[in-house]
């Protein structure tokens, strides 16, 4: 299936290039560094975000550029888990001890 | 106690003993966790929070109330952690490796990124994650964290940090690109 979809993606890329002229292409297609920067935007206007559609659509590059985006901020998401142990935990009740007795030294 | 309330905030300036004894109780755990979640060692994030404290006793005078309370100590929280970052040689960063640059002058990729399906299904991708997000530049470090490991709005990044949106856009993408072609180097190449 995935091969499958690159072979289209690839006709696609192609038939693109043959059949529209550089220069047009450019005014109505944004390159691929701009496709990474729009990846990261929040708020795309419409035609911005028909314009990364359309590429996306006949790019493999940006579209494993995207999948690699993609699954790493899916795997950070599993790097937040903290499990304290009970001995973290009492040297963070101990810290707190000794700010409040140096702030009672303090005053 | 209402933390945000002026008289609060007056009691602080004037360094009421209880005052900011109840803002030690309500903060120093959430502080702590904070460090943590910077993934410094518990010994390091003991250091950074006394001394996170420590900055809040000099300034607290000064303190005008601007931005809430808590946003005041993460801020000074997160200037120290990046100054331990710095300070500290195992978290040299690969500098040149940022500047070297992946598109051509027309805009396209100079290599083809790979296809990451192997990464999610490799038990090594965590691993791999992990050590890379160490060598990143510090800020890029710390809003990768604080965006999507954290979960935390870029709003509040933003006033955290003393940075605007688009600085933080800029940061977070070059953090992402960042790792992204590290990751991509050690898959290729073991």
């Amino acid at each position: 299936m995935n091969k499958l979809l690159k072979i289209i993606r690839h006709f696609f890329h192609e038939a693109v290039i043959f059949l529209i002229p550089l220069k047009l292409r450019k005014s109505i297609m944004p390159s691929c560094q701009q496709v990474s920067e729009m990846l990261e935007k929040e708020n795309l206007s419409v035609s911005n975000s028909i314009k990364l559609k359309m590429h996306l659509f006949i790019c493999q590059c940006c579209t494993d550029y995207k999948a690699q985006i993609e699954t790493i901020s899916k795997k950070a998401k599993s790097l937040e888990y903290l499990n304290l142990t009970q001995k973290q935990k009492a040297k963070i009740l101990n810290s707190k001890k000794d700010i409040i007795n140096n702030l009672n030294k303090r005053s | 106690m209402n933390l945000s309330s002026p008289v609060f905030l007056k009691k602080l300036r004037e360094r009421d003993h209880n005052a900011l004894e109840h803002l030690i109780n309500s903060y120093h755990d959430a502080l702590y966790h904070g460090a943590l979640k910077q993934k410094l060692a518990p010994d390091q994030a003991e250091e950074v929070v006394q001394e996170t404290w420590s900055t809040f006793f000099e300034k607290v005078e000064n303190f005008e109330g601007r931005s809430h309370i808590r946003t005041y100590l993460f801020g000074i929280l997160y200037n120290k952690i990046k100054e331990l970052w710095r300070s500290n040689k195992k978290y040299t960063q690969d500098d040149d490796f940022e500047n070297t640059n992946i598109f051509d002058s027309q805009g396209n990729f100079t290599q083809a990124p790979i296809d990451p399906s192997d990464w999610s299904q490799s038990q090594e991708f965590l691993k791999v994650l992990e050590e890379e997000l160490e060598k990143l530049p510090s800020n890029q470090k710390m809003v990768f964290i604080l965006k999507e490991i954290q979960g935390e709005k870029s709003e509040d990044i933003c006033n955290i940090l003393e940075i605007s949106n688009t600085n933080l856009g800029v940061l977070i993408y070059r953090a992402k690109a960042n790792l992204r072609k590290r990751i991509e180097r050690r898959f290729k190449y073991e």
